[in-house]
């Protein structure tokens, strides 16, 4: 019966592996962003600065990551290459916002033909498997990192709008916003900013976090692809790609981007887990 | 007969998001920068050429007649033809279409066979350190991007090891045994990471369904904590699972593009990526084409067995 | 008589459920609301009251009939009327908690049907906002805080006080004091009391509870299923109830009921399901007194008394004694 009654001892335990994965994703958040907002000042070599005499160099004090195959510092292109992965994917992620939540407020507010038109359009966007229509958008509209991540940020949209509209649905029938109705409050400006958008943003919240973990890997996969970031422009994609190419000479410079990746997604994860579970009414 | 009947409300539910998404995947091609047949004939075409392009594409006609056609053929098997190599581009699809096809099912058979159980097992012992080891590991799990797995996986059981072959071209059609042994890698890549995501998912339907009083009642009755679990709550589980591996399917094929490059694998992924740096972009419409049927088929089928499952819904 | 300031004339409400059906849940209902005076209007839950309060607010869909105010068609207002109207009546909703949105403080609350209407500037609003606070009760460092820092008395002090800012003439309670222990009820009616001399509020309170509509209205309906099945005012309504229904909920209610009297009514079953009604007397089938011809004609609301109107079929042999009474003195 170990569902019904759980030992203390486990809860506990459960309690110190979580506390511990959650203070880990705000320590890699924070280092991310010291990173993004610092990176020209930390890095040591020019990122796109080559030097022939000196390629695939191993780990060193100098070079702290090696060198690529164009004699790249690779410890400072990684430096660089967060800056443009992070604000790729958090240009993807508000873009994302920007669509979802103002469709998905309609449709859930309005309902009825409204609802059913954008529904619709969700739907047929959700029946392209994501990255592949962002492929598709890009590779259309020509390599480039913004084309890429505006593509990204379509095809992560729909996720806001559901969960948009499903929230305004379920405060739609709260008494507070009867009440505003009842003296007059409607519209954009005196019902959707100072109601709606406050009551549902909390979940929003939790699903931005995600979705950041998501834009960063398809901006890696896309600047794999050479869809998204362009040579001499690192990212973390750009990085990997290019590790790539030299995958049997120097296979730590493909694990380094690679743990970026991961554990940055992993924390967005967690912080998501986390602002999900603290805003569950049933656990206190 | 029911299932024809399932089957067809199902179909007619589909339809509208059929059209939308063709519409979808027509307008791809309004998104060619500057005048498509300049783009797709190169800046020094001779107007002759560009003449004959616009010709072939129809695009002197209007709009609604260029989807029409477009809708047309696409739906009788032709999806035009290469301007760049001038083969037809569903012979094109259809021979890279099959090694694709088999690295999604093995993926999703790898994702089943890891997601499944683990999630269950979680479930069970929902909130206890074991779970939040499990639900740690899935959730970095789906953290690592498949293709980079790919990468290690490379690394560590082709060059080094040496059991299975690096990254490099088979052909299903020409050597079966060998495409297969090189499909595993990739599709452990891809299925390991669907299979972290399909045990978070499978842990909170499973959770859901333990705290049923269905269930509750079954363990008032005496019967064995393994024949709940697996028989009753998984059974009880079994529509939001239909729902996890449609989803799945989705996700996979697109992981498959990008793991195919890395694998240098000859599938659509592959035939995408070459098309892109070709520009060939009728390549490109229908492999984004052939990828949204795949899901909208899948999720008919989740549809109707949902329909079938579901007492409650008729 | 002076002319009502808020009337409905026989209006109906229905929410469609599902395709091509509908549930009537007013179901052509008059109703008076004279100056100065408060209106009871009372009935279980599923009766309907609620959803008259909101037809009067036009908060509901009116699918028959009229709302008027200061006898004129609010269907037919102006912009500009609309708002005068919509300043004029405000309304305490039930639950005090759900009623304030959660992410906004006491004073944003307070303050919005004045931002909302445009009066005056940020600082005046404010001041107006703080007066309908310390009106109510309510100390100034409430201001700040939000819903769930407040008890549920504050809470509702904190609603009644929103619905006072724009200077309204009525005030709609709908179950104002229904989700507030007995002592609190008890402190929020007599604040009511206060506000109404204060404020020279019209109110029309609504409740399913006879003890608390007698202590405040001077008029009461009695609500059943989407029908007003008695009028009269409070006194003799509960002095000589004039229909079965109420004489069932006065039984109830030992404090207000004279024992001595008597008999308990217990009623049989829950409230049908107005998505169906039963034919004839909406009340027949837990009607002691129900007879073939009540499952057959529905009643009018008749005035069988002065100022006291009934709509039971039977009411001229149940209550013989009571009407020869007040004929007679």
């Amino acid at each position: 019966m170990a569902t019904v009654d759980t030992p203390t001892t486990s809860t506990t335990a459960r309690r110190k592996v979580g506390r511990l994965s959650v203070t880990i994703s705000y320590a890699i958040l924070a280092l991310v962003a010291f990173v993004v907002v610092f990176a020209g000042v930390l890095a040591p070599f020019d990122p796109n600065k080559q030097d022939l005499n000196a390629i695939l160099l191993p780990m060193s004090g100098e070079h702290w990551l090696g060198t690529d195959d164009l004699g790249r510092d690779v410890f400072s292109r990684m430096l660089h290459g967060t800056r443009v992965s992070v604000l790729a994917a958090l240009l993807a992620v508000a873009l994302s916002v920007v669509i979802g939540l103002p469709f998905g407020i309609a449709a859930g507010w309005l309902g009825g033909v409204t609802d059913l038109i954008i529904m619709r359009i969700v739907d047929a966007v959700m029946s392209f498997p994501a990255i592949v229509l962002a492929i598709g958008i890009t590779a259309t509209m020509g390599p480039d990192i913004i084309t890429a991540m505006i593509s990204v940020g379509i095809v992560m949209s729909p996720a806001i709008l559901r969960l948009a509209r499903a929230q305004t649905m379920a405060i739609r029938s709260e008494t507070y916003i009867e009440a505003a109705t009842s003296f007059g409050a409607r519209g954009l400006r005196r019902m959707v900013v100072p109601h709606v958008i406050p009551n549902i943003i909390q979940p929003i919240l939790v699903q931005v976090a995600v979705l950041m973990g998501f834009a960063l890997i398809a901006e890696a996969s896309l600047s794999f692809l050479q869809l998204g970031v362009q040579p001499p422009t690192a990212s973390w994609g750009a990085v990997l790609s290019r590790s790539y190419t030299f995958l049997d000479q120097a296979p730590m410079q493909i694990f380094i981007p690679g743990i970026a990746i991961a554990s940055t997604v992993f924390a967005f994860n967690i912080i998501g887990d986390e602002i999900q579970r603290l805003l569950d009414p049933k656990r206190k | 007969m029911r299932i024809l009947r399932v089957v067809g409300t199902c179909l007619v539910a589909a339809i509208p998001t059929l059209i939308l998404a063709t519409l979808i995947v027509f307008m791809l091609q309004r998104l060619i920068p500057g005048d498509p047949a300049v783009a797709i004939a190169g800046e020094y075409a001779t107007p002759e050429n560009l003449e004959r392009i616009r010709e072939e594409l129809g695009l002197n006609q209007p709009l609604i007649m260029q989807y029409l056609t477009w809708i047309g053929n696409a739906f009788t098997g032709d999806l035009g033809t290469s301007f760049q190599t001038g083969e037809s581009i569903t012979a094109l699809v259809m021979q890279r279409l099959p090694l694709t096809a088999l690295l999604t099912l093995m993926a999703l058979l790898v994702a089943i066979l890891v997601g499944l159980p683990t999630g269950v097992i979680a479930a069970q012992k929902v909130d206890t350190a074991f779970d939040r080891f499990l639900t740690t590991g899935a959730t970095f799990g789906i953290a690592i991007p498949n293709f980079w797995l790919g990468m290690m996986l490379i690394i560590v059981f082709a060059l080094n090891l040496g059991w299975f072959p690096g990254p490099g071209g088979v052909s299903l059609q020409d050597d079966p045994a060998g495409a297969l042994r090189a499909l595993v890698l990739p599709a452990l890549a891809l299925g390991l990471v669907g299979g972290a995501e399909i045990c978070r998912q499978v842990r909170s339907a499973m959770v859901e369904s333990l705290s049923t009083d269905y269930v509750r009642t079954h363990r008032a009755k005496g019967l064995s904590n393994r024949s709940i679990v697996w028989k009753h709550a998984l059974k009880n589980s079994s529509l939001p699972f239909a729902t996890i591996v449609g989803l799945q399917v989705s996700r996979l094929i697109g992981g498959a593009v990008v793991v195919e490059a890395v694998f240098g694998l000859s599938g659509i992924g592959s035939l995408a990526v070459e098309a892109t740096n070709q520009r060939d972009y009728g390549v490109i419409q229908a492999v984004v084409f052939v990828a949204a049927v795949i899901v909208l088929l899948t999720n008919l089928i989740v549809d109707v067995s949902y329909r079938l499952l579901d007492p409650r819904i008729r | 008589m002076t002319e009502p300031l808020l009337s409905l004339e026989n209006v109906s409400v229905r929410f469609p459920i599902g395709r091509r059906r509908h549930v009537t849940a007013v179901d052509g209902v008059s109703l008076e609301l004279r100056e100065g005076e408060t209106l009871g209007l009372i009935g279980e839950s599923g009766s309907g009251k609620s959803t008259v309060a909101r037809a009067a607010m036009g908060l509901a869909p009116i699918a028959e009939g009229t709302v008027r105010w200061r006898g004129k068609d609010v269907s037919t207002f102006n912009a500009k009327e609309r708002r005068a109207f919509s300043e004029a009546v405000q309304m305490v909703f039930q639950d005090p908690h759900s009623a304030l949105d959660p992410r906004r403080t006491i004073l944003q609350s307070v303050r919005e049907p004045l931002d909302v209407m445009g009066r005056g500037n940020k600082k005046d609003r404010r001041e107006v906002a703080a007066k309908a606070l310390e009106d109510v009760g309510l100390a100034t460092q409430m201001l700040s805080r939000y819903p769930h820092q407040l008890s549920g008395g504050q809470k509702q002090r904190a609603n009644i006080a929103r619905a006072l800012v724009t200077n309204p003439k009525v005030l709609v309670c709908d179950e104002s004091v229904a989700a507030l222990d007995v002592a609190l009820q008890a402190e929020i009616l007599n604040l009511l009391q206060d506000l109404k001399a204060e404020y020279d509020l019209t109110i029309l309170f609504i409740s399913h509870d006879l003890s608390v509509v007698s202590y405040l209205a001077d008029r009461i309906s009695v609500m059943y299923l989407g029908n007003i099945v008695e009028n009269a005012t409070t006194e003799s309504l509960v002095e000589q109830s004039l229909h079965p229904y109420s004489e069932a909920l006065l039984s109830a209610q030992p404090l207000v009921h004279d024992s001595s009297e008597g008999r308990r009514i217990v009623l049989k079953g829950d409230i049908p399901s107005p998505v169906s009604p039963p034919p004839g007397c909406r009340f027949n089938t837990r009607c002691q007194f129900a007879q073939e011809g009540c499952r057959e004609v529905k009643p009018d609301l008749v005035e069988v008394l002065p100022g006291h109107a009934s709509a039971c079929l039977r009411v001229d042999e149940l209550y013989a004694d009571r009407l020869g009474r007040t004929v007679a003195s």
